[in-house]
């Protein structure tokens, strides 16, 4: 029974082995085109007008409609047009947007710095009123006085060519003394300290005294504000710094 | 039979077997869904159309000046007004950013918490401030000229309704120093005294202004509207004056009024060759950095605002008179009795004497009112009144400085009986502290008269210096008439009343000057003055000192001489000015 069935399939076999030869060939056909790429041609590659049966031929004409692209070649310029056009808008509007982000972005680091440079010339116009008050008459004496310098009673030059002395030098009262602008010391009597002084008027202590500690010395006020007290009572020594600088009204009846 | 055959074209013939045809689409739809389409589409352009015909052409303008506003901004550009600097290039009177404090009253919700917040960094009463804060001004002044540093420390309190405004602020660095010559500048920023207002049109320069689009963090938009008009800075100017001379004229004469209790006191100082005003001190003076708070009295330049009797320095004008006409010499005799009477009023001297034999150069020396009087004699009241006219009594200085006084000086014709000789010795005219440190000037400069001037010169923005426009000096009296009114001025010094003026090594020539002062047309108190130039044998430097009615001693020998010698020692060592180690001539006199 076994061997009927057997001829019986062997029966239908030309049919069917064409069936499955062709299956077998296409099959055969698309490994060889996946293997293609390896360059190992199949050994049982079968010469295409062998079995000429409908289902190879179809499969044929499927495989030669789909290897024509007959027209993707026609619209293929166009396409490529487009394509590029659409590239280049693209590009552009990209290269817009960036020009106007940088342009932004340098309009704010522009704000910044504009920020940054009022500060700085703030700064420096702060830094150079400190020097102009720093360089004031009124504070180059007080320094000089700081260092124990005293006006020069009569001016005297030195002549280099010659090394003469021109002018009568006359010696410099010592700092330790009540140095007195006026040349003598005692002119004038202590000059009355008053709440009204102002900073920018801050005169100069005549008393200033090396010996004695000068950063304690208070800038005696007075009452013109740009003038200081030039010369001080002896009588008043003692008394003067610290009326001076007490606010204290028990001591503002004892101040002369 | 068609039956047979199915249809070839998808129509709508019903299907035989009955059941209902699907809906197909034909051409035909096509076409009218186009038609709706394109209608549709039209529809809705035209409701653009109009949307933006409104917009752009009825409502165009409006909408643009909107948007505009709400965008554009135009900031003020203040320009800066012209530095003043002393004749060495230190600034006396400089520009600075500065800011004004304002407020929206409607946007501040508590008043009270501000204020409270405000006023220890405004340094402001909290009442006030508060005050400041309250009510529906959107904008008002809360206070002004606060430094930029300042000002973030309070924008940085954030509070609703407080904002700021750039200026600028007119500052003296040296405060005090000059504050008379310099004057100040007003709230609104118009010079309104002394050089700040005479040369007010060449400093305050042309304000701009910039208007530009504005983005939300107040950036400009690129490449929007920005016109930007540059503010034009405002010429500087470079005065004649010497920081250091005016502050040690300024100190001296300070201290000096204060311990005389005078009313005022000024101290000029001109140099002898060019009439360049190196000092011109004023005490009591003011605070221009403050100026609201000062004394309107103490705001003025006594120098060419106040006029008195020049009293015995005046006597100079008339020895000069009389060598000039040829009718003395320094030697020439005469003799002086005690006192003299004439048209019913007795004149003394300031100190009782018997009958005494004086020359001419005694005196001056001795500053004798009736020896004077008698050699004025010799020229005769005419020559005397054309003699103060040539040294310019009663007449402008040419200074042209605000608020100054030309003096008066009276008319022959006007002339009561007395007048001649209280002329001759320097009383009933009077004269501001400059003419006669201009007749001081002419005496020292050869009997060359040159006009004082303030002003070296103008500097631009870019640095480039102008030199003031000068004018050539008027002869007066001839060299050979200064030189020997100078030898007695020097004996003065050396013999006379001048005697405190002196400076060792020096040659210094000097007048002393105690006159009745006029007060409402009569007399009251003392003008007293010294006046003089070293070195005499070639003068460089005039200082004259004035006291205006001092309690604590009157003569002007006392008064004014110290502060003299203070400012003359100072201006000398500044100067670089040598003695010429001779001595003065010794002039008799008396016979």
């Amino acid at each position: 029974m076994s061997s009927t069935r057997t001829a019986g399939r062997e029966q239908r076999s030309p049919g069917a082995r064409t069936a499955r030869t062709s299956r077998t060939r296409r099959a055969t056909s698309r490994r060889t085109a996946a293997t293609k790429p390896a360059g190992a041609e199949a050994p049982d590659e079968p010469v295409r007008d062998v079995t000429p049966d409908s289902g190879s031929r179809r499969a044929q004409r499927r495989a030669a409609r789909s290897r024509v692209a007959g027209p993707e070649r026609s619209r293929s310029p166009r396409h490529r047009m487009l394509v590029a056009c659409t590239a280049v808008l693209a590009a552009g509007f990209f290269a817009v947007l960036l020009l106007n982000t940088v342009i932004s972005q340098g309009a704010f680091r522009q704000h910044e710095l504009e920020i940054e440079l009022i500060l700085l010339a703030e700064e420096e116009e702060a830094l150079a009123r400190a020097v102009q008050s720093a360089e004031t008459p009124v504070e180059v004496e007080r320094a000089a006085r700081k260092l124990g310098m005293v006006p020069a009673a009569a001016p005297v030059f030195l002549r280099l060519s010659d090394g003469e002395v021109l002018g009568e030098p006359v010696p410099a009262p010592k700092p330790t003394e009540k140095v007195s602008f006026f040349g003598a010391p005692g002119v004038l009597p202590t000059p009355t300290p008053t709440p009204s002084a102002e900073v920018s008027g801050t005169a100069i202590d005549p008393a200033l005294d090396p010996a004695t500690g000068l950063d304690e010395v208070a800038p005696v006020p007075v009452e013109d504000g740009g003038a200081a007290p030039a010369a001080v009572d002896p009588a008043g020594e003692a008394a003067e710094p610290q009326a001076s600088q007490a606010p204290e009204p028990s001591q503002q009846g004892v101040n002369p | 039979m068609s039956s047979v055959a199915p249809p070839r074209s998808p129509s709508t013939q019903p299907d035989p077997s009955g059941a209902p045809a699907p809906r197909v689409f034909t051409r035909a739809d096509g076409r009218a869904r186009a038609i709706y389409l394109t209608f549709a589409v039209l529809m809705l352009l035209s409701v653009y159309a109009g949307r933006i015909f409104d917009l752009m052409v009825l409502k165009g303008d409006d909408l643009a000046a909107l948007g505009q506003n709400q965008r554009v901004r135009t900031l003020p550009l203040p320009a800066d007004r012209g530095p003043i600097y002393d004749s060495e290039g230190a600034p006396l009177a400089i520009t600075v950013e500065s800011r004004n404090v304002t407020a929206d009253q409607n946007l501040i919700e508590n008043p009270a918490e501000a204020a409270e917040r405000l006023a220890p960094m405004l340094g402001m009463d909290q009442a006030t401030l508060q005050e400041k804060l309250t009510g529906d001004d959107i904008f008002v002044y809360v206070a002004k000229g606060l430094t930029p540093e300042q000002w973030r420390q309070i924008k940085a309190l954030k509070i609703v309704g407080i904002f700021s405004e750039k200026t600028t602020e007119r500052t003296y660095p040296a405060g005090t120093l000059a504050a008379n010559v310099l004057g100040f500048v007003n709230s609104e920023g118009v010079g309104s005294g002394g050089l700040e207002m005479a040369l007010d049109d060449r400093l305050k320069g042309t304000d701009g202004s910039r208007t530009f689009e504005q983005g939300a963090a107040g950036q400009a938009i690129p490449s929007a509207e920005d016109v930007l008009l540059e503010p034009e800075p405002g010429q500087g100017v470079q005065l004649t004056i010497n920081r250091d001379i005016q502050y040690v004229a300024q100190r001296a004469i300070a201290a000096r009024v204060r311990d005389a209790d005078a009313e005022s006191g000024t101290v000029t100082v001109i140099e002898a060759k060019t009439g360049r005003i190196l000092a011109m001190a004023t005490a009591p003076t003011f605070d221009p950095n403050n100026y609201t708070s000062a004394n309107e009295d103490d705001m003025g330049n006594r120098p060419v605002s106040e006029i008195y009797e020049p009293g015995s320095t005046g006597k100079v004008l008339t020895m000069s008179a009389v060598i000039e006409e040829g009718k003395a010499k320094p030697r020439s005799k005469i003799t002086v009795p005690p006192t003299l009477t004439r048209g019913g009023h007795t004149t003394n001297d300031h100190t009782p004497h018997g009958t005494l034999q004086l020359t001419l150069n005694g005196v001056l020396a001795q500053s004798s009112n009736i020896g004077t009087i008698l050699f004025a004699d010799k020229i005769g009241g005419d020559k005397l009144y054309e003699y103060q006219r040539k040294f310019g009594m009663g007449q402008p200085t040419g200074l042209n400085f605000p608020g100054e006084e030309n003096g008066l000086l009276p008319k022959p014709e006007n002339w009561w009986p007395t007048t001649f000789q209280a002329l001759a010795y320097g009383q009933s005219y009077s004269v501001t502290s400059l003419q006669v440190a201009s007749l001081y000037q002419t005496i020292a400069n050869d009997g060359v008269r040159l006009k004082p001037r303030l002003i070296d010169g103008y500097v631009d923005a870019d640095g480039s210096f102008t030199p003031a426009a000068t004018e050539p000096g008027v002869q007066v009296v001839s060299k050979k008439t200064a030189k020997s009114v100078s030898r007695m001025l020097e004996n003065v010094v050396t013999d006379g009343t001048g005697a405190v003026a002196k400076i060792p090594g020096y040659r210094v020539a000097g007048k002393t000057g105690t006159a009745e002062r006029a007060v409402n047309g009569g007399y009251s108190g003392y003008s007293a003055s010294f006046i003089g130039y070293a070195p005499a044998d070639d003068p460089e430097i005039v200082v004259q000192v004035m006291l205006q009615d001092p309690k604590n001693g009157h003569y002007g020998s006392v008064l004014g001489g110290p502060v003299f010698n203070t400012t003359m020692t100072y201006a000398l060592q500044e100067l670089k000015i040598p003695p010429s180690g001779t001595t003065s001539p010794q002039i008799p006199t008396t016979w």
